[in-house]
């Protein structure tokens, strides 16, 4: 059996007259943490979006879990779970109950609801409105939400965006525990710290292209770097002096 | 069914424990009702009391010159009764005069102003006066309100919700799970239709206090529904259209559009109190056909224009096609 989830072959997206991607390539594999790097415009959202099934590739072959997008999307929709960026969820149900709404959504237990509680140490706001939660409970809700059909692959947007550097830690091992679980997690992040931490490999996307995919310790070594962030400082100016140089 | 049964508890519980949702939905047409109710309930017709003649037109004619009647011409006792006019048969030198309690305290007044009237003609008058039991200011505010309903309920909620669950992503969130596009439109259409059962039962309620009694049959509640379709439709077109990145701009447009239609509209007076240059518009305006079908259902029990209704029909149906595609999650379905 093949140990690709993802697999996406040139893949093209306009929004009208904009070429957001422009023939991205990369496949992940089943077990790891990948993650989508980019400045801002690069195309990781749009990214997510296709692979997760709400917008149709241009042009390209894209498969997730072995199904192709956009043709058996309603197959990938019951084996995935995404979490997207600054995702609030629904501010006046509480905890448990946003739980218990996707996990019934996609067809789970009811005992599925108190695994995740637990899973995800929510015990103690359980049953507090999601209007009154902080920011790194928000998110641990969200991925509980996310993971609620105990999906196979779980699609990160921004996870940890607007967190504290103790809820953004406390989110890492929360992401490391469910790659421990089996779960592929695709992840797309600023924090160049975190994708060093957690990831096995990264792509990163550069105007609508994927200019490097690798694991971190390869890039640092390329650019002799002690730390992902400047090796990605400098991969990009080289990219941008050279835009220039044209 | 399950997953559209989900979702609209999901909606009803998390929009129900918003008190700015109740404050909209039950508080704001309490009062408004009331409001009215109590400024206009005891004096409706202070600016304009409807006379109805049957038998003299010079009469009716006379009465416009007048700043408290109005006359009209060609109207039948029975219209005259559900609209609350005071209805006056002249037959020679007899005046029957028809009216409610309300009104009662004005016949005086109207007795006088015939006697100036008729003074060049004759000298000798008779006046008989008919108390009967007529429809309060209450029957018409009420009536009027529940119509108001259905359009705030329809335009404000249905872009309420979608434009704040996209602020809060849960429209992206669901786009990637198996609820359907359709199961959503579906879930959305029944949390608005409760809510508007809801609210209307507040305002019933409410009017009942005032001796308001409904005739709620099941005419009535399908076409409460089918006009809340309608503006939940329109509510949608307008949510659909607008740029996701300018998402407030759909709330701004709905409460633009919804607060002159509810003002400018029968939903209070009746059109020919307003001055003649908007009382076309507040007379043919969609509120006021509504409004118009929803008084004939719950207040005089009667059939409404058939023709009204089939139009209304025909909007609905189109505005709900239009808005449900414009709802949709994603753009692979």
């Amino acid at each position: 059996m093949s140990n690709v989830i993802v697999e996406v072959r040139d893949l093209y997206k306009n929004y009208k007259d904009k070429e957001v991607l422009r023939g991205i390539s990369f496949t992940v594999y089943k077990g790891e943490i990948f993650s989508l790097l980019g400045p801002n415009g690069a195309g990781k959202t749009t990214t997510v979006k296709v692979l997760s099934c709400v917008i149709k590739p241009y042009r390209g072959e894209v498969r997730v879990i072995g199904y192709r997008v956009p043709e058996e999307c309603g197959k990938i929709r019951e084996k995935i779970g995404v979490m997207p960026q600054d995702y609030q969820g629904f501010l006046d149900l509480t905890v448990r109950e946003n739980i218990e709404y996707f996990v019934k959504l996609y067809n789970g237990k009811e005992t599925q609801v108190d695994e995740l509680i637990s899973l995800l140490d929510l015990e103690e706001v359980k049953n507090q409105k999601l209007r009154y939660l902080s920011g790194g409970y928000m998110r641990r809700v969200g991925l509980a939400s996310a993971f609620a059909g105990n999906q196979e692959i779980l699609f990160l947007d921004e996870p940890t965006l607007g967190l504290d550097p103790k809820a953004r830690r406390e989110f890492w091992e929360i992401i490391k525990m469910m790659k421990n679980k089996g779960v592929t997690i695709f992840l797309t992040t600023h924090y160049l710290d975190e994708a060093q931490k957690l990831s096995d490999r990264v792509a990163i996307l550069y105007g609508g292209k994927v200019i490097k995919v690798s694991t971190a310790s390869e890039i640092m070594a390329e650019f002799k770097t002690s730390n992902l962030e400047d090796a990605y400082l400098e991969l990009i100016k080289s990219l941008e002096d050279g835009e220039n140089n044209e | 069914m399950n997953r559209i049964l989900l979702t609209v508890s999901a909606l009803v519980k998390d929009n129900l424990r918003n008190r700015f949702v109740i404050f909209w939905i039950i508080i704001f047409p309490i009062i408004i009702t009331l409001l009215f109710g109590l400024v206009f309930g005891g004096f409706s017709s202070y600016f304009h009391v409807i006379v109805a003649v049957e038998g003299d037109y010079g009469l009716a004619k006379y009465l416009n010159t007048t700043e408290i009647f109005q006359g009209l011409t060609n109207v039948s006792l029975k219209y005259a009764v559900e609209h609350d006019y005071i209805y006056v048969k002249v037959n020679g030198s007899s005046f029957t005069i028809y009216t409610s309690k309300q009104n009662q305290e004005f016949v005086p007044v109207l007795e006088s102003v015939i006697d100036q009237y008729y003074q060049k003609v004759n000298n000798t008058r008779d006046f008989t006066v008919l108390q009967i039991s007529g429809y309060t200011y209450y029957y018409y505010l009420i009536s009027g309100i529940i119509g108001i309903i259905s359009l705030s309920n329809g335009i404000l909620s249905t872009i309420g919700v979608s434009a704040s669950y996209f602020r809060d992503r849960i429209i992206e969130r669901l786009a990637t799970s198996p609820l359907k596009s359709y199961e959503w439109v579906i879930s959305l259409i029944i949390y608005v239709i409760i809510i508007t059962l809801i609210s209307t039962a507040a305002v019933i309620i409410l009017g009942i206090l005032f001796g308001f009694i409904p005739i709620i049959g099941i005419e009535f509640l399908g076409f409460l529904v089918i006009s809340t379709l309608l503006f939940g439709g329109l509510g949608a077109i307008i949510y659909g259209l607008t740029p996701k990145d300018k998402i407030f701009l759909s709330e701004i447009v709905a409460n633009v559009l919804v607060f002159p239609l509810m003002f400018l509209s029968n939903a209070f007076f009746p059109p020919n109190v307003y001055p003649p240059i908007v009382r076309i518009f507040v007379e043919y305006q969609p509120l006021s056909v509504i409004i118009t079908i929803i008084r004939d259902l719950i207040v005089y029990g009667v059939s409404p224009n058939p023709i009204l209704v089939s139009i209304v029909f025909f909007f609905t149906v189109l505005f709900l096609y239009a808005g449900g595609r414009l709802l949709k999650l994603r753009e692979i379905d």
